[in-house]
C-alpha cells in the first residue's frame, strides 16, 4: 500500500475492520502511560485481547511523504481582501479611475461584461531582496516578503460567501465535507493530548457565515472537528465549572468517579471504551490547567508583545491571537485557524461600500501582528516547520459595484493568497492575473491545488489521504485529485 | 477518412505528404502537446476525462465529452473549442489559455486532419473500457438475489433456541466451537429493553416490577415488557431518530442565511406516529416517496413526502443550474442508501468503480425525481384539507372578503377623486417632466415586449446567457382578460408564468424602482440576481425601491429582467416596470407613502374622519383573509405537471455537459441486460394536482416482494439498533465496498418473513427481543475474546453507550424535569453564549423558547439548525445533517468530559436531582446517596458504593461545602458514571 494512512483507522488496514470498529463504537483516547502509572489499568490491559484494538485517533502519526511542516497557522481574511490593493501590483491601473471598460466579472451582483474601474487605492513599494511589491496596507508584512511565496493566480468555484467559505475550508461548495484542519488531524494526529489538535479563533464580532460548518469534521468523527478557542477569559467552552469549582474539589470528584468506574470495569475489563472514557476525564482535568496556561501571556516579554502589536489598541486583539497561535504551535497544536473579521458587512473584509475605510481597518488591525508572527517564529527557529497561510475565500473585482463609490464586489476568477514557512520557498511568486486583476491568466490554480500544497508540505499525499464514506474514498482534493503547487515548495 | 483528397493522390505523393505531416507534428505539435496536455492525458498514469491525446487513436476516440476531432467540420472540433476558452465550463489547458500562436498551430494541425508521427505516439489503452456491461458474477452477488422461503437450521441444543433467530446464531457459534454467553440478569435486561425501545431509563418501580415478574417467568416478563413499551409513544420518538439519521434530517437550509424550513417538523412527527401506529414498512416507504401520488392521498401520506425537502439548499448558489442538480443528487443518494442500501450516488460523475451501477443507471434513477419542483425560500408549501373543505374555503373566502372589497373600493374612489382634483395624483402627461428614465415599461403606458412561457423551463431560465427555447413573445400585462383597470397584452390563465425581457443602459443608475402588479408568489431577477420577491397578491401597481443587490446586478450595455409568477386559482395578473425613480404618484398607496402625515391630515379634514386608517385597516383585513391557508400547511413535494423536462446524463457530473437522454429506470444489475430497466409510468392527478407518476412507479418497485434489497435493508437496520451492529455492518451499503453479512441466511430469513408478515415492524422487534441471542449477557469470555474478539458471531450481547439524545433525556428524567409532550413544532432550549457567538449573527436564528417547559422536551424535538447544532448533542456524536448517517460514531474526547462536569445544563440537572433525593428520602446522607445511585444506575446500590459516596459527601463538607452543595456534587458524579452512560 502506497500510503499507510489510506483506509487505515485505529492502525488497522482493512476497510472491514474499520467499519466494525465504527459499529462497535469509536474510542478516542489511549490510556497508555496515562493511568498506567498508578497501576490502575495495567492488569486489565494485559488481560484483554482488546488492549491493542483501540488507539487515539488524534495520536501523532508519522507523515507519509517527506514534508517539512509540522503545524499550520491559517490566517483567514474573511470577506475577501482585494488582491489588487494588497499584494497583486497593477501599475497600469493607476490613472484609469472612473474609466468604463469591458471586463467579465461575477460577484454577488451577478455576471457583468462592463464596469467602471476603481484604481488601486494604495501605493505599492518593493521590499526585500526579492523586490516583491506590497501595498501600503501591509508595510510590516512587506518586510517579510523574502520568506513569503505569493500565489497570484488563485481561483475558486464560487463568488458567494456561504459557498466560497465552505470551498476554502473544505474543498467543496456543498456543505458536509470535513474541513482542512480535520483532514490534517486525521492524517497526522496531534502531539499534545492536553489541548485540542485543531483550534479556531474567531473575531470578537462573531463567526464567519455558516459558523461551525467552517470547522466541521463533516462525515468524519467529531474528534477531528475544530475547537473554538477564545483569546481572553475562558478559552474553551465549559473549561471552568459553571459556578466555579476549586481545582482540589474537581480532583476529588474525578477521584470518586475513577473509584466507582473502576468497580464497574472490573467485570467488563475488555471494554476499552470504558477505559477511554475514564482517561478522558483525566485529560479534561489536565486541559483545565494547560489551556489557561496557553493563553496566559504573562510570561511573554514586553518586546515580544510589542512585536505583535499587543501594546497598541488597534492591533491588540489580532496580535494576541497571533501570539497565541505561536504558543499553541509550541504546545503541539497541529492546525490553528485565525479569523480576521467576523459577522457581516464592514466587520470583515467584505468591502462593498467604502473600500478604503474597510481595508484600512482590517489591514491596520492585522499587518503588524502577522508580520510579528512571522518574525517571532523565524527567530525562534520555528518558521521552518510552521506553515503560515494567508488569504480569504476570494478576492475582489477591479471595477466598482455601484454607480458611485469605491466598493468592489467579490471575485473568484482570480485572487492572491500567500504562504510562508513550513518548507515554502521565500521571495517567490507564482501565477498571474490579467492587467486589471480581473482573472487569473497564467498558471491558474484552484483551491484544491492550495489544499494539495498544504497537505504535501505537511507530509501527506493529497491524492492518497482518503476517508471511506458513502461508497467513496473521499479526499479533500476531490476524487479526481490535484497536484501540489511544486513551484513554491522548497 | 480524414483526408478524402488523398485517395486520388499517387502513392509517392501521399507518403511524402505523410512525411511532411509527421514532421509538422514532430516539430510543431508534439512539443506543444507534451508541454501542455500530456501529463493528464496519457503520458503518465493519469487519463483525465478518459481522454488520451498521446495517440491519434485516442484523440479520435475522444473522452467523456466525445471525439476531440470532427472530421465533417474540422474547425468545429472539440479540441479547438476547448483551447479557445470561449466556454467558461470547458477550457483547456486548465492552467492558462495558450498563446494565440500556439492555438493557430493547433488549428493548422486540425485542418490537416490531426496527423501524428507514429514514432512519437504513446499508445496504451485509448481510454477506460467503453460501454457498460454487468457480469454474471456481479448479477449473482448475494444482495441482488430474490428472497426465497428458508427454514431455520436444525440445531442440537434445542433448549438454547427460543426462536428461529437463535437457531441461525447458534448454528454458527457451534460451527466455530464457541460457547454462547449465559443470560443477562433481570436488572441488566430491564435497562437494555427500556433504552432500546424508548430511549429512557426505567423508574425504580418499573425495575422492581420487572425483576419480580422475571423471577416468576422470565420469558413472559420480557414479552409483556416489550409489548408494553412498544405501545408507549416514546417508542416512536426513540426509533424515529434512527430513521432521521439516515435521511440526514435537518430543519434549516444551511449556507449564509440558514433559514428554518417552515413546517418541516411535521415530517418528523409523521415518522414518529408512523412507527407508533406500526405502519407497515412498505407503506412507510411508499408514502415518503409518493404519498401524494397514491390512490388516496391523506394528510399523513402527503406530509411524508417532506422526505424530499430535508436536504441542504443554497438560496444563493454560484451556479444555479448545477445546484438544482446538486439537490436532486442529494435526494438520489439518500433514497438509494436509505431504502436500498445501494451507493448509487457514487455514479454521478462516472460509472461506479466497484458496484455494477453505470452513470446511465444513475441518471435513469434521477429521472424519477426530475418532475419535482426546486425548493424555494418560503418552503414548498401545500395547504392540506379535504377537497370539499378546500373548495368551500375558497367560496367562503370570497364571501368574507366581498364586503371589505366593496368598502375599500368606495374609500379609494373617494380619496383618489379628491387627490386628482387637487393635483396630488398623476394625471396623463405629467410623467415625462420628472426626468425619470424607464428601462422596462408597464401596460399603463407603453408595455414592454416579453418572451414568456407557461411550462416550467429548465433551471437557469432567469440567467444571462441562457438560451430559452419555445418561449412566445408578447406585450406585457399578462392575465385574465378583462381584469379591471389594467391593460392585458396577452391572456394568461394557467398557474405559472415565466417571463424575460432585455433592455439596454448607458450608465448605472443611482436608484432603481420596480413598479409591479402581481399575483401570489412572484420572484423578479435582474441579470440572474434575485431583486424582488413577494408572496400574496396585490390589486394595484406597487412601487418598490430596490436595494443594493439590484444596483449591484445592474450593468451597462445589455440587461435581462426576468420574473416568475404563480397563482393558485383564477384571476391572474402580472405586469411590471423598471425605472430610475418613481413617477409622480400613480396610486393611492404611493401618494400616501410620499405625502406622509401631511397628506393624511388633509384627507382627514376633507372627509371628516380618519379615512386613511379605515382604508388601511380594510386593506390589511383583506390581505390577511387572502393569506389564510385552508387546513394545514405542509412543506412537501410538488411537481410541475404530468410531463417533466427531459433529463440527460451529465458528463462528469456537470449539469452544463449533457450526454444521452435518459428515461426513468431501475439499475441494470437488478434487471437482465446491460441497460437500466425501464419503469412503467402513468401520470396521475390527485386532488386536482397533476404529477408525473414517476415516484409512484419507483415506490411500488421498491416494495415489490421481488425487490431483493428493500426488506433486507429494513430488517438489518432493526437488528443494528438492537444488537449494536447490523448483520451487514455497513447498513447503508450492501455493495461490494460495504461489509459482508456475518449471517446472510438469517438476514434473508428475517427479510422474507417481514414481507410475509405484512411488513410488520413491531412484530420484528418482538421476535428479536424475545430471542435468547438478545437476552445474552455482555460479559467478556477469555476464550471467545481470543477467537472472535469483535463478536462477529454474536457469542455475547454488545455493550453500548447511550446516544446523545438518550444521555440528555435520561438526565432530565432523573432530575424530574423531563417533559413528555409528544409532537409539535420544534423547540429552542437555551444554548451557551459561547456557542451562539460562533454564528455570523450571534444569537440570531436561535430564539430561545419562551415556555420553559419546552426546554425540557425530549431531544428529538430540539430544532436541527444546520450551522448551529445543539452543542451537547453534536458533541456526543449526533448524526451530521448533510449526509446519511447509518452508523453513528461514538467518540470519547476530553471536551465531552468538560461538558459533563462543568456545563450549566448538567449541573442544573445534578442540582435538581439532589433536591429530589433530599425530598424523597429520609434526612440521612446514606439514604440520599443510595437513592441517587439507584436512580442513576437503575439497580440496587451496593454497600461499598454507598459507603464511598457517603464519604465523598462528608469529605466535600469538610472542605467547606454545605450539605446541600455536597449532595449536588454527588449527584454530578452519579450523572458522570460510566455505568450511567453504558448499557450491558
Amino acid at each position: 500500500m502506497k500510503n499507510q494512512t489510506k483506509n487505515t483507522f485505529c492502525g488497522q488496514t482493512k476497510r472491514r475492520e474499520f467499519l466494525h470498529n465504527v459499529a462497535g463504537g469509536f474510542p478516542a483516547l489511549a490510556l497508555t502511560g496515562m493511568l498506567g502509572a498508578d497501576g490502575f489499568f495495567n492488569k486489565t490491559q494485559a488481560a484483554s485481547p482488546h488492549s491493542t484494538a483501540y488507539d487515539n485517533p488524534l495520536l501523532a502519526k508519522p507523515p507519509t511523504i517527506p514534508g517539512k511542516a509540522k503545524n499550520v497557522i491559517f490566517i483567514f481574511c474573511y470577506g475577501g481582501p482585494s488582491h489588487i490593493d494588497t499584494f497583486d501590483y497593477k501599475p497600469t491601473m493607476y490613472g484609469m479611475d472612473g474609466k468604463t471598460i469591458d471586463v467579465k466579472t461575477f460577484g454577488r451582483g451577478g455576471k457583468k461584461n462592463q464596469g467602471r474601474i476603481v484604481e488601486p487605492k494604495w501605493k505599492f513599494k518593493q521590499y526585500g531582496e526579492s523586490g516583491k511589491w506590497v501595498s501600503d496596507l501591509f508595510p510590516n508584512v512587506g518586510t517579510c516578503v523574502d520568506d513569503i511565496a505569493f500565489l497570484h493566480s488563485m481561483t475558486a468555484d464560487s463568488p458567494i460567501h456561504g459557498s466560497a467559505l465552505l470551498m476554502m475550508n473544505s474543498g467543496s461548495v456543498i456543505s458536509g465535507k470535513p474541513s482542512l484542519g480535520s483532514w490534517v488531524n486525521y492524517g497526522l494526529g496531534s502531539v499534545n493530548e492536553n489541548l485540542p489538535g485543531y483550534v479556531v479563533m474567531l473575531d470578537e464580532s462573531g463567526g464567519p457565515i455558516s459558523g461551525a460548518k467552517n470547522w466541521t469534521s463533516g462525515f468524519m468523527p467529531a474528534s477531528y472537528q475544530g475547537t473554538v478557542f477564545r483569546s481572553k477569559g475562558e478559552p474553551i467552552l465549559n473549561l471552568k465549572h459553571v459556578d466555579g469549582m476549586a481545582r482540589s474539589e474537581q480532583r476529588t470528584l474525578i477521584d470518586s468517579l475513577n473509584h466507582l468506574n473502576a468497580g464497574h470495569m472490573k467485570s467488563r475489563f475488555d471494554n476499552s471504551n470504558l477505559a477511554a472514557r475514564i482517561a478522558s476525564y483525566e485529560l479534561a482535568y489536565k486541559m483545565q490547567a494547560t489551556a489557561p496556561e496557553a493563553i496566559d501571556l504573562e510570561s511573554e516579554s514586553e518586546e515580544t508583545k510589542k512585536l505583535y502589536g499587543i501594546d497598541d489598541p488597534k492591533t491588540e486583539k489580532f496580535g494576541r491571537k497571533c501570539m497565541l497561535a505561536r504558543r499553541m504551535v509550541e504546545r503541539g497544536v497541529r492546525f490553528i485557524q485565525l479569523y480576521s473579521g467576523g459577522a457581516h458587512n464592514d466587520q470583515n473584509w467584505d468591502a462593498h461600500g467604502d473600500l478604503e475605510n474597510n481595508h484600512n481597518l482590517h489591514a491596520g488591525a492585522t499587518d503588524k501582528p502577522v508580520a510579528g508572527l512571522i518574525k517571532d517564529l523565524k527567530r525562534r527557529g520555528m518558521l521552518e516547520d510552521t506553515l503560515i497561510v494567508w488569504g480569504g475565500e476570494f478576492g475582489r473585482q477591479p471595477t466598482a459595484e455601484y454607480a458611485k463609490g469605491t466598493g468592489r464586489d467579490h471575485n473568484s476568477y482570480g485572487f492572491t493568497m500567500w504562504m510562508a514557512g513550513g518548507g515554502v520557498k521565500g521571495g517567490v511568486s507564482v501565477g498571474k492575473t490579467d492587467e486589471l486583476g480581473a482573472a487569473a491568466v497564467e498558471n491558474r490554480f484552484h483551491v484544491k491545488h492550495l489544499h494539495a500544497t498544504i497537505l504535501s508540505l505537511m507530509g501527506l499525499d493529497p491524492n492518497d489521504l482518503s476517508f471511506f464514506h458513502g461508497g467513496l474514498d473521499e479526499k479533500l482534493v476531490g476524487v479526481e485529485g490535484a497536484e501540489p503547487i511544486s513551484e513554491v515548495i522548497a | 477518412m480524414t483526408r478524402p483528397c488523398s485517395i486520388v493522390l499517387s502513392f509517392f505523393f501521399l507518403t511524402s505528404i505523410q512525411a511532411d505531416d509527421a514532421a509538422f507534428y514532430r516539430e510543431k505539435i508534439h512539443p506543444l502537446l507534451e508541454e501542455h496536455c500530456f501529463k493528464c492525458h496519457g503520458a503518465e498514469e493519469k487519463l483525465k476525462g478518459n481522454f488520451r491525446i498521446t495517440s491519434r487513436e485516442g484523440l479520435l476516440l475522444g473522452g467523456d465529452y466525445g471525439s476531440a476531432y470532427d472530421a465533417g467540420n474540422p474547425s468545429a472540433s472539440l479540441l479547438l473549442e476547448m483551447v479557445s476558452y470561449k466556454d467558461d465550463d470547458n477550457q483547456m489547458p486548465p492552467k492558462a489559455k495558450l498563446p494565440e500562436a500556439k492555438i493557430a498551430l493547433l488549428k493548422e494541425w486540425v485542418m490537416k486532419g490531426v496527423p501524428y508521427d507514429p514514432a512519437l505516439e504513446i499508445k496504451g489503452a485509448a481510454t477506460e473500457k467503453r460501454g457498460y456491461t454487468v457480469s454474471e458474477e456481479q448479477r449473482n452477488y448475494w444482495a441482488y438475489q430474490t428472497l426465497r422461503a428458508t427454514d431455520a437450521p436444525k440445531v442440537d441444543d434445542s433448549a438454547w433456541s427460543k426462536n428461529p433467530v437463535d437457531s441461525f446464531v447458534f448454528a454458527k457459534l457451534d460451527e466455530a466451537g464457541l460457547e454462547p454467553n449465559g443470560p443477562a440478569s433481570g436488572g441488566q435486561l430491564v435497562r437494555r429493553i427500556f433504552y432500546d425501545l424508548i430511549g429512557l431509563p426505567p423508574t425504580r418501580q418499573e425495575v422492581d416490577q420487572f425483576e419480580k415478574a422475571f423471577t416468576a417467568d422470565a420469558d413472559q416478563a420480557v414479552a409483556s415488557l416489550v409489548d408494553a413499551l412498544l405501545a408507549r409513544p416514546q417508542y416512536g420518538e426513540k426509533w424515529a431518530r434512527h430513521w432521521l439519521d439516515i435521511v440526514r434530517y435537518g430543519e434549516s437550509n444551511g449556507f449564509e442565511r440558514d433559514n428554518p424550513k417552515p413546517e418541516m417538523w411535521r415530517y418528523r412527527d409523521y415518522v414518529i406516529s408512523a412507527l407508533n401506529e406500526n405502519k407497515p414498512y412498505d407503506q412507510f416507504v411508499i408514502e415518503q416517496l409518493a404519498g401524494d401520488e397514491i390512490d388516496e392521498p391523506t394528510q399523513e401520506s402527503v406530509t411524508a413526502t417532506g422526505f424530499y425537502r430535508l436536504m441542504q439548499w443554497d438560496d444563493e448558489p454560484a451556479d444555479r443550474k448545477q445546484h438544482v442538480y446538486d439537490v436532486l443528487a442529494d435526494n438520489v443518494l439518500v433514497t438509494s442508501e436509505a431504502f436500498m442500501g445501494m451507493t448509487i450516488g457514487c455514479a454521478r460523475c462516472h460509472d461506479h468503480k466497484v458496484d455494477p451501477i453505470s452513470q446511465k443507471d444513475y441518471y435513469s434513477f434521477m429521472s424519477f425525481f426530475h418532475g419535482v419542483t426546486p425548493y424555494q425560500t418560503p418552503g414548498t408549501i401545500r395547504p392540506w384539507a379535504e377537497p370539499e373543505v378546500l373548495a368551500n374555503f375558497e367560496v367562503e373566502r370570497k364571501k368574507r372578503i366581498a364586503p371589505d372589497q366593496d368598502k375599500l373600493k368606495s374609500l379609494e374612489t373617494q380619496m383618489t377623486n379628491h387627490l386628482k382634483k387637487v393635483g396630488k395624483l398623476e394625471r396623463k402627461g405629467d410623467a415625462r417632466k420628472l426626468g425619470v428614465k424607464t428601462f422596462v415599461d408597464d401596460g399603463r403606458k407603453s408595455p414592454a415586449t416579453w418572451s414568456f412561457t407557461t411550462k416550467m423551463p429548465a433551471p437557469g431560465w432567469q440567467d444571462v446567457g441562457q438560451v430559452v427555447k419555445g418561449w412566445t413573445k408578447s406585450q406585457g400585462g399578462f392575465g385574465t382578460k378583462g381584469t379591471p383597470n389594467v391593460f392585458v397584452g396577452r391572456e394568461w390563465k394557467t398557474s405559472d408564468i415565466w417571463m424575460r425581457t432585455n433592455f439596454g443602459a448607458k450608465d448605472i443608475p443611482e436608484k432603481l424602482v420596480l413598479e409591479i402588479y402581481h399575483d401570489e408568489d412572484v420572484e423578479v431577477y435582474l441579470n440572474g440576481v434575485e431583486i424582488y420577491k413577494a408572496t400574496g397578491y396585490v390589486n394595484e401597481y406597487q412601487t418598490v425601491e430596490l436595494g443594493p443587490e439590484a444596483l449591484g446586478a445592474f450593468q451597462t450595455g445589455k440587461n435581462l429582467l426576468s420574473a416568475h409568477c404563480h397563482q393558485t386559482g383564477g384571476g391572474q395578473f402580472i405586469d411590471m416596470a423598471l425605472r430610475t425613480g418613481a413617477l409622480k404618484p400613480n396610486s393611492l398607496t404611493e401618494a400616501l407613502h410620499r405625502g406622509g402625515k401631511k397628506l393624511e391630515n388633509s384627507l382627514k379634514q376633507q372627509f371628516g374622519k380618519d379615512i386613511v386608517k379605515e382604508w388601511r385597516d380594510t386593506k390589511k383585513r383583506i390581505g390577511e383573509t387572502h393569506r389564510e391557508i385552508p387546513g394545514t400547511p405542509l412543506n412537501v413535494v410538488k411537481e410541475s405537471g404530468p410531463k417533466p423536462l427531459p433529463l440527460h446524463v451529465h458528463l462528469r457530473g456537470s449539469a452544463h455537459a449533457p450526454g444521452d437522454q435518459v428515461q426513468p429506470g431501475f439499475p441494470s444489475v437488478l434487471g437482465e441486460g446491460n441497460e437500466s430497466v425501464p419503469a412503467k409510468v402513468e401520470p396521475v392527478e390527485k386532488l386536482g394536482v397533476k404529477s408525473s407518476g414517476r415516484r409512484l412507479a419507483l415506490a411500488k418497485w421498491m416494495v415489490d416482494p421481488q425487490n431483493p434489497l428493500t426488506a433486507r435493508v429494513a430488517v438489518n437496520r432493526v437488528w443494528q439498533h438492537h444488537f449494536g451492529r447490523g448483520i451487514v455492518p455497513s447498513t447503508n451499503d450492501f455493495g461490494k465496498l460495504g461489509e459482508d453479512p456475518t449471517h446472510p441466511e438469517l438476514l434473508s430469513f428475517l427479510a422474507k418473513q417481514l414481507i410475509d408478515n405484512a411488513w410488520n415492524l413491531k412484530d420484528l422487534h418482538r421476535q428479536l427481543m424475545t430471542s435468547r441471542t438478545y437476552q445474552m449477557s455482555s460479559a467478556p469470555n477469555e476464550k471467545n475474546l481470543l477467537n472472535d474478539p469483535s463478536n462477529d458471531l454474536f457469542w455475547r450481547f454488545n455493550m453500548r453507550r447511550l446516544t446523545a439524545e438518550e444521555m440528555r433525556d435520561s438526565m432530565l428524567a432523573l432530575s424530574g424535569k423531563l417533559n413528555l409532550k409528544v409532537g409539535g413544532k420544534w423547540v429552542y432550549p437555551p444554548m451557551p453564549a459561547e456557542v451562539l457567538a460562533t454564528a455570523s449573527k450571534p444569537g440570531a436564528g436561535w430564539p430561545v423558547s419562551s415556555d420553559e417547559q419546552d426546554h425540557f422536551r425530549r431531544s428529538v424535538y430540539i430544532h436541527v439548525k444546520r450551522s448551529l447544532r445543539y452543542q451537547m448533542l453534536a458533541d456526543f456524536d449526533q448524526a451530521d445533517t448533510d449526509s446519511p448517517c447509518a452508523v453513528r460514531f461514538a467518540t470519547t474526547v476530553p471536551t465531552q468530559a468538560l461538558t459533563m462536569l462543568n456545563s450549566k445544563f448538567v449541573n442544573e440537572q445534578a442540582s435538581l436531582l439532589a433536591q429530589r433525593l433530599r425530598s424523597a428520602s429520609d434526612s440521612s446522607v446514606e439514604s440520599q446517596v443510595r437513592f441517587g445511585l439507584e436512580l442513576a444506575l437503575q439497580r440496587k446500590a451496593r454497600t461499598d458504593e454507598v459507603k464511598h459516596c457517603v464519604e465523598l459527601v462528608e469529605k466535600l463538607k469538610r472542605s467547606g461545602l454545605s450539605e446541600e452543595a455536597a449532595l449536588e456534587r454527588f449527584a454530578l458524579v452519579a450523572l458522570n458514571l460510566n455505568e450511567f452512560v453504558y448499557l450491558d
